[in-house]
């Protein structure tokens, strides 16, 4: 029952590209001498963490668990949610690693990694939701393109070390980061487990809703 | 046989809206302010790439997962025309759609920009190019979905084609990237050629990835056009990697132009032609900065705009200033003059460097102070020591460093 539940959901290889994805971004690190490499694998984290909560949250057997007598739903919100915040901790593991190791490299905290993960989990069910699981990826990606387009991997410019214009952006306002990302995790939550369409029967949803 | 996966407004939505609001993130944020330049229109379309290049690499996985997957795999194979064709036809149609926003943003960002340049004109390599690496993205996505036929395919693909873009770019295999990260100036010249062997590149990548993934699932003896198509991109994948990475020229250089733009009264300030509409604003400007020290024995008379920093004579000095995302910035040209009439290619100390107060004083007197000492955390100097500072550098026949070291500490002893 236990193997069955984890594997329609692909919860021990999701937890497998969590730790190998932050892992590829702490040796990166420990390689790379220029920063830029280093802080655009780290900033995908949370994009890994979003795309394996999509992935976990829907069941390949939801039509057969929908008649099962135990409240699996729960337990299967309760997982996913748990799997998002574990996903978030290896984010901040892996930041806080990669910070120890290239001190002034990151334009981020690893508190601001946890909470952009917790997030960016929440954001993948609202994808899985919309989109289907295979494409739930599509909206926690959407944290992604900001730090691609506003200055992450941009070298800052020689003119902001007289205090003007530079090009670097900073993302540190973590009270923001918290609400957001309760927020959206329970935006995530509601979509896919609020209201009684449980009942009506879950499309197993390989294609999205089209 | 076409697979119909997609509607017409879901395709507009997932492929054409993502290129044109990527562009227009992009653009809005490190963008064309003045002075507009040619060389950032193909850089900006070509940067998109970095965020929808994987972004087509999962939808197209995603599309083909499903044939693979096994819904469909019969069909394919079982029809007469070789899976090789059936795959270029999947790759094809995210390729295209997202080839249709591309041009349509390319088109609205190139009238914007024709109608505010003064200098140049677009560069279609780089845009061939940028085709070429959403082609690319296409065909992994669909060697990917196609060849693993799993749910995860479409994650994967899109995520390892991040992962590739964040190792490669700014690397010592940076010349493979589709985009570099350094924001071109006016000085910026790409090489002709590279973008297109780029081009090139990944068009055979992706026919080798489209190929290998049609003969790992082709159930029946493969084709020997099949096998001549591996082989043939395989190789021309290798050879031309190897080329580009190897090639001894980078993927930009810095170029002067051949005539400056000279303005200005009593110092005469020469700039890049394509900042030809910002010209007044910058030589007011640096003439506000530069008026305490004009009096002086040997102040400058012309300052040049160059692409890198040169050998100053004493009465053509040179600054270098290339705009960010927010375009000209009368405060930031003013901080650069200031510095540079301030220091003058003397060595000054890494931290706690004194002359960053006189560079404050030369700020104040011409109207652009703000929150210079507080950001900087330097006290203001008094006038008659800024003063006295600026008449020992510029007033003997050559600079004279020495007095680098009379200044008093910029912030008060504890």
């Amino acid at each position: 029952m236990l193997w069955t539940f984890q594997r329609s959901r692909r919860l021990v290889s999701g937890v497998i590209s969590l730790v190998v994805f932050a892992a590829a971004g702490v040796v990166g690190a420990w390689l790379s001498s220029g920063e830029s490499t280093v802080v655009r694998l780290v900033a995908l984290h949370p994009v890994v963490v979003g795309a394996v909560a999509g992935l976990a949250s829907v069941s390949d057997v939801a039509e057969i668990e929908g008649s099962s007598p135990r409240p699996i739903e729960a337990i299967s919100a309760a997982v996913v949610v748990a799997l998002i915040f574990l996903g978030s901790a290896v984010s901040l593991a892996a930041v806080a690693t990669v910070v120890s190791i290239v001190p002034a490299g990151l334009p981020f905290s690893p508190a601001w990694a946890f909470w952009m993960s917790v997030g960016a989990g929440g954001l993948g069910i609202l994808g899985a939701r919309l989109f289907g699981r295979s494409l739930a990826w599509v909206v926690p990606a959407g944290l992604y393109v900001p730090m691609l387009v506003t200055g992450v991997l941009r070298p800052v410019a020689e003119a902001e070390t007289l205090g003007f214009e530079g090009t670097a952006v900073r993302f540190d306002a973590i009270p923001a980061v918290v609400a957001g990302a309760v927020a959206l995790l329970v935006l995530g939550v509601a979509s896919r487990w609020g209201g009684r369409r449980w009942r009506r029967g879950e499309p197993t949803s390989r294609s999205g809703p089209w | 046989m076409t697979v119909r996966l997609f509607t017409r407004w879901q395709r507009t939505l997932l492929v054409v809206a993502p290129v044109g609001a990527t562009a227009y993130l992009y653009t809005t944020t490190v963008g064309f302010g003045d002075p507009v330049l040619w060389v950032r229109w193909g850089y900006a379309i070509q940067y998109t790439v970095l965020v929808v290049g994987p972004l087509v690499a999962g939808l197209a996985a995603w599309k083909s997962a499903q044939v693979g997957r096994g819904d469909l795999e019969a069909v394919v194979t079982s029809t007469p025309r070789p899976a090789l064709r059936h795959l270029v036809q999947l790759a094809a149609e995210p390729t295209l759609w997202t080839w249709v926003g591309y041009a349509a943003t390319g088109a609205v960002l190139a009238a914007v920009v024709g109608l505010r340049a003064t200098w140049g004109g677009p560069d279609l390599e780089m845009m061939v190019s940028t085709f070429a690496a959403v082609a690319l993205g296409s065909c992994f996505g669909t060697a990917v979905g196609y060849g693993t036929g799993r749910v995860v395919a479409s994650p994967v693909a899109a995520l390892a084609s991040w992962t590739f873009v964040a190792l490669v770019v700014d690397s010592a295999f940076d010349d493979l990237a589709p985009s570099g990260i350094s924001l071109p100036d006016a000085f910026t010249v790409f090489h002709p050629g590279m973008d297109l062997g780029r081009a090139l590149w990944y068009l055979a990548a992706g026919m080798a990835l489209l190929s290998a993934a049609a003969l790992t699932k082709n159930m029946g003896q493969p084709s020997p056009g099949e096998r001549r198509t591996v082989w043939a991109s395989t190789a021309v994948t290798a050879l031309l990697g190897v080329v580009l990475v190897a090639a001894p020229v980078s993927r930009s250089i810095q170029v002067e132009p051949e005539r400056y733009l000279c303005v200005g009264d009593p110092v005469e300030v020469c700039l890049h032609p394509a900042w030809e509409r910002v010209a007044p604003a910058a030589a007011e400007t640096v003439n506000r900065v530069v008026a305490p020290v004009v009096g002086l024995l040997d102040g400058p008379h012309r300052l040049t705009q160059v692409p890198r920093r040169t050998d100053d004579s004493l009465d053509d000095l040179t600054f270098r200033y290339s705009t960010g995302r927010r375009g000209f910035s009368r405060k930031r040209l003013a901080a650069i003059v200031a510095r540079r009439l301030t220091v003058d290619g003397c060595e000054t100390p890494v931290e706690d460097d004194p002359t960053l107060a006189v560079t404050g004083w030369l700020l104040r007197a011409a109207g652009f102070e703000s929150d210079f000492f507080r950001e900087m955390e330097v006290s203001p100097v008094p006038e008659e020591v800024a003063e006295a500072y600026l008449l020992r550098l510029w007033g003997s026949g050559t600079p004279d460093c020495s007095v680098v070291g009379d200044l008093p500490p910029i912030r008060p002893a504890a």
